[in-house]
């Protein structure tokens, strides 16, 4: 999409949510999407501060989430959902492959896919369209669009267009997917494609365990990156605790990489506060062409989130490093976000 | 960047002015898990999703000592079980809060409005354990809205005398069931009444 029509776009969708103040799901259109729906326009404003370059860049988002469910006479035939999100980054030193520059306006979409589910209860569902790729926790925790994210960055992808299988039994549940590789648009650029999946204990429970695995070629600024992973996840919910670890090995473009993740939140009995800590660890061969000396890198971070009662939420975080390498930098950073829902 | 300043300043004004917003619809999962127990092989489920009102809360406050919180004011969906494509039942989920949090506890519910049973969905206590939650499901199954009520008492904040023999296990936990099982069976009614009229008709 051309940068000026985005913009215009970014701004008339602004505009048509400034000038409609009261319009949400439940107002009188609340059946505008048809019945089985919910809708709601969903907009925040993040600004990020290196402390070490003393540099802050901004990311403003607006966008919409429509969530249906599409029903026969006796049974439900499937879900849609589906988020496209207006992004403008302003003054962004590292801007993702898929905005121009640091200050580019894009259009991206978080979830956007129909999933099937009139062939067995639950069982066996089939998936279409753009959807978080199933690894780890991530999988498991909704993390779109807030500051608190868990191991994405270590496979360089969160969601992408494909198709899946999925489905809930009663002692464990799975999803297993074929995706283009490409992220937020499908590209073939260098033929970019994924086969992931995660197997885990039933999601409700207060201990979950999982396994995923994560193959293929995934397209990032500079071409594709082979990247390989298998790996363990654990949550443990203890009344107002909630513990998870992830650990993974593989592969990235050729060399050997491990990956330990754990976070602890707690929640207070309202759960509108939640504070978690974050420690990330990375072990990586440099060049397995040259040599098998490796290096590591690991951080912490602190975040705190807090919902209010009318749909907004405020939350910050703070990252830094437990130790960097001169070609891996881990610079101090801290992050506020504004988030509405309305 | 004037424009994107000015319209910042906008989104916090009209932040200020919301008064309502709903979770992530991303995040929204059937309850394939309490189905797939508490009405075992066979059956199909279909989603009736309606609009909980601030109506709807004042007359449930007419008939229990105690409403839904302003949180619950919204979009709800109500699961229809069929069997051999004959209605059989419901299935909703619903939300209490306890000292340590959010317990959130699906309803199967048969055709005349009596509890079928239930599924802890969701609780952070090591309390909600199947041992606890087949001795509350014992008492609960099968009892109508006003067999329920005897167990509680008039101001809904405790067990009454009836309901203290009948919960000797984990009083507390049972009390947050109780009035779930009563909110349940209460909001049903008035929330999805004129599609229940339907389904009525259809038979």
């Amino acid at each position: 999409m051309k940068n000026r029509n985005v913009k215009s776009l970014f701004f008339g969708v602004l505009t048509m949510f400034f000038i409609s103040p009261n319009i949400n799901a439940t107002s009188a259109d609340s059946d505008f999407f048809g019945e089985n729906s919910r809708w709601s326009i969903d907009a925040s404003t993040r600004i990020t501060r290196n402390l070490d370059k003393k540099s802050n860049a901004f990311m403003h988002v607006v966008g919409l989430d429509v969530h249906k469910v599409f029903s026969g006479a006796h049974s439900d035939i499937g879900t849609l959902t589906f988020q496209p999100y207006v992004v403008k980054l302003n003054n962004v030193a590292k801007a993702p492959f898929i905005f121009n520059d640091g200050n580019d306006t894009q259009l991206t979409w978080r979830i956007a896919n129909f999933n099937y589910t009139a062939l067995a209860q639950g069982k066996l569902n089939i998936r279409m369209g753009h959807f978080e790729v199933p690894f780890g926790l991530e999988y498991q925790i909704d993390t779109n669009g807030t500051l608190r994210q868990l191991t994405v960055s270590d496979r360089g992808i969160k969601a992408d267009w494909g198709v899946s299988i999925n489905g809930i039994l009663p002692d464990f549940e799975y999803e297993v997917a074929l995706t283009r590789g490409s992220g937020n648009e499908i590209k073939s650029t260098d033929n970019p494609h994924i086969f992931a999946g995660r197997i885990g204990t039933p999601s409700q429970k207060n201990i979950v365990t999982g396994i995923s695995w994560f193959t293929g070629d995934v397209l990032g600024g500079n071409g594709v990156t082979q990247r390989k992973k298998i790996g363990f996840d654990a949550s443990y919910y203890y009344y107002q605790w909630q513990f998870m670890m992830e650990a993974s090995v593989g592969e990235t473009a050729g060399n050997e990489s491990n990956h330990t993740f754990a976070e602890a939140m707690w929640k207070n009995s309202r759960e509108n506060m939640s504070t978690y800590l974050q420690i990330g660890y990375q072990n990586a061969e440099i060049n397995h062409n040259i040599s098998d000396e490796t290096t590591s890198t690991s951080y912490w971070l602190a975040g705190v989130q807090w919902l209010s009662g009318n749909g907004f939420d405020l939350s910050a975080q703070y990252k830094h490093k437990l130790k960097d390498t001169l070609t891996t930098e881990i610079d101090p950073v801290l992050s506020v976000q504004l988030r509405v829902r309305m | 960047m004037n424009k994107i300043n000015v319209f910042m300043l906008l989104l916090v004004i009209e932040i200020l002015t919301i008064t309502h917003a709903n979770a992530a619809f991303c995040s929204l999962r059937d309850p394939i898990s309490a189905i797939q127990t508490l009405y075992k092989e066979g059956y199909q489920f279909r989603s009736l999703v309606t609009d909980v009102t601030e109506d709807d809360r004042l007359k449930i406050k007419q008939q229990l000592p105690f409403t839904i919180l302003q949180s619950e004011v919204g979009k709800h969906t109500l699961y229809v079980l069929d069997k051999d494509n004959a209605h059989t039942g419901f299935l909703q989920a619903r939300s209490e809060w306890a000292k340590w949090g959010l317990v959130e506890i699906a309803w199967a519910i048969n055709v005349d409005r009596s509890i079928k049973g239930f599924y802890y969905q969701r609780c952070r206590s090591p309390q909600c354990n199947d041992n606890v939650a087949k001795k509350i499901n014992s008492i609960l199954q099968n009892k109508t809205f006003s067999q329920l009520k005897v167990l509680l008492s008039e101001d809904g904040k405790t067990l009454s005398p009836e309901g203290k023999k009948a919960f000797t296990q984990a009083p507390a936990l049972s009390l947050l069931t109780l009035r779930s099982a009563l909110k349940t069976l209460i909001i049903t009614d008035i929330s999805w009444k004129r599609d229940i009229e339907k389904l009525t008709a259809l038979k």
